[in-house]
């Protein structure tokens, strides 16, 4: 069993803010759009053939899209007349301008990589740096609209796919447990502490007193113990309660590959079963197919960019059945 | 499983409280829920923490009210409100009365990661050669002349080089 199974993504958030305007919060149009200006000058000089796009372009249909695919926050959605972000044409680098500061730096990187993406998030920042003047304090650090961000004005956080802990009731347990290390964990979809999918985001709280590298370690370590847990699981179940995983899964694989229309909810909770089918080698026919990439494309707003139009929830329903009918049994 | 209000209908909102430490669930249709709307209001956002922690540590009225920072005119009754700040120059404007509550809300009140070479200046390379130092130290007590020749030469190098930043 891989860890990348486990964990599907790793991401570094970096914030960032100029000495010479006021944040994003208290500007006028045109600072907010000089701002723009500024960082997409300084961050074209890194030869990764950024795009620019506003959000006032956006329709709400493709910003929420943009969320759905991690590349843009839900608060820079909501930033209609100022915000706007720079993409990588790998789509690894993204650089939110106007959020809630005016730089946000993200860098995302398929498995366990957050040593990775702090070094491309860093070559970023050094290469603004050369072309503005950021806020930069000796005592506090790198100076941000929220002092909850301010010091390293990093977030490293890390995608998990905990089904086998959550089958199995220890997720509240174990999530609680790491919270007391100074760690923050939330569902990846879905609001509150439910979480679809089993997929959990896991960061770093504080941002202050710590160097980048020692909070990455930290993050690396507590995420290497929940994937220990999470595969122990695995195996306990793969022992004990062969019969019983065995006809959940073809169950799972049957629902999706026959139903007509299907809920996001219902998607997600099934997709997350036959993900977990396919690493314990249950059901073959999943193996080789990227379920988390399936999981994306079936998000509510997802669906209507792929059908190019807004759809009800009940058309939504319908075409999302179609999408998972098609992908599983190409 | 019906809804636990009313009994008739299916429950499709499921709720968990946490409330000092003890867990209650409870199962609601989507018309009772639109009822208990409230509950859904309750917003603990990191932000929202922050700032109710602001207006506890300084409901003290030994705080006169300041004066609004000199660059964008933010007032501390307005910081204490929304919890953010308006521009860079805030943190110089209310810092005396900003330390204790980063300090309760980061647990520390000293940055110690990454300085920027342009805004860092003379900063940076004054904790370059501090940290250069401290790996000095250590190369010499594990005996690696070598390494500890490099690092010398490095820290010389950067102590030159802090007259012209």
């Amino acid at each position: 069993m891989e860890n990348n199974s486990i964990v599907i993504t790793s991401r570094i958030r970096l914030a960032r803010n100029l000495k010479n305007y006021k944040f994003p919060i208290n500007m006028t149009e045109g600072e907010s759009n000089s701002v723009i200006q500024e960082i997409s000058n300084a961050v074209s000089k890194h030869d990764k053939g950024y795009k620019l796009t506003y959000m006032k372009d956006l329709s709400d249909v493709k910003k929420n899209s943009l969320i759905e695919n991690h590349i843009i926050s839900p608060a820079l959605a909501k930033k209609k007349d100022e915000g706007a972000f720079l993409l990588s044409s790998d789509r690894k680098v993204s650089v939110m301008i106007n959020e809630e500061d005016h730089i946000r730096i993200q860098t995302i990187e398929d498995g366990l990589s957050l040593k990775e993406c702090w070094e491309l998030s860093n070559e970023v920042d050094d290469i603004i740096e050369e072309n503005v003047d950021y806020a930069f304090d000796k005592e506090l650090g790198y100076i941000t609209a929220c002092p909850t961000n301010i010091g390293t004005g990093m977030r490293a956080s890390v995608m998990l796919h905990l089904p086998a802990l959550s089958i199995t009731n220890q997720i509240d347990k174990l999530l609680y447990g790491v919270s007391q290390l100074g760690v923050a964990v939330r569902g990846v979809y879905g609001e509150g502490t439910k979480s679809l999918g089993h997929l959990y985001q896991i960061s770093n709280q504080g941002t202050l007193g710590v160097s980048e590298e020692t909070l990455i370690d930290k993050i690396n370590q507590i995420v290497m113990q929940i994937i220990d847990k999470e595969k122990n699981t695995r195996e306990h179940l793969l022992k004990n309660n062969y019969d019983d995983l065995e006809d959940d899964f073809y169950r799972a694989y049957g629902l999706l590959t026959n139903a007509r229309k299907i809920s996001a909810d219902e998607a997600m909770k099934l997709l997350s079963l036959i993900k977990l089918g396919s690493e314990m080698g249950i059901t073959p026919m999943v193996k080789g197919k990227n379920i988390y990439q399936l999981m994306i494309w079936i998000q509510p707003n997802n669906i209507s960019t792929i059908e190019g139009k807004e759809l009800s929830a009940k058309d939504r329903d319908k075409k999302r059945a179609e999408i998972i009918r098609r992908e599983l049994l190409r | 499983m019906l809804c636990n209000e009313c009994g008739k209908n299916e429950a499709n909102v499921h709720l968990t409280h946490i409330i000092n430490g003890k867990k209650t669930e409870s199962h609601l249709c989507e018309e009772c829920a639109k009822k208990n709307q409230t509950i859904f209001n309750t917003n603990f956002s990191m932000e929202n923490l922050f700032s109710a922690m602001l207006n506890n540590t300084f409901n003290n009225k030994t705080y006169l009210p300041a004066r609004g920072c000199s660059n964008c005119g933010m007032t501390y009754e307005n910081f204490r409100s929304t919890g953010k700040f308006g521009c860079s120059h805030c943190i110089d404007s209310f810092k005396g009365r900003l330390t204790p509550v980063i300090n309760s809300i980061q647990g520390y009140d000293r940055h110690t990661g990454k300085i920027p070479k342009r805004a860092g200046g003379d900063y940076k390379v004054q904790m370059d050669i501090q940290r250069l130092k401290n790996e000095l130290k250590a190369a010499v007590d594990r005996e690696e002349y070598e390494l500890a020749a490099e690092l010398r030469d490095k820290i010389h190098e950067l102590e030159q080089r802090k007259g012209e930043v």
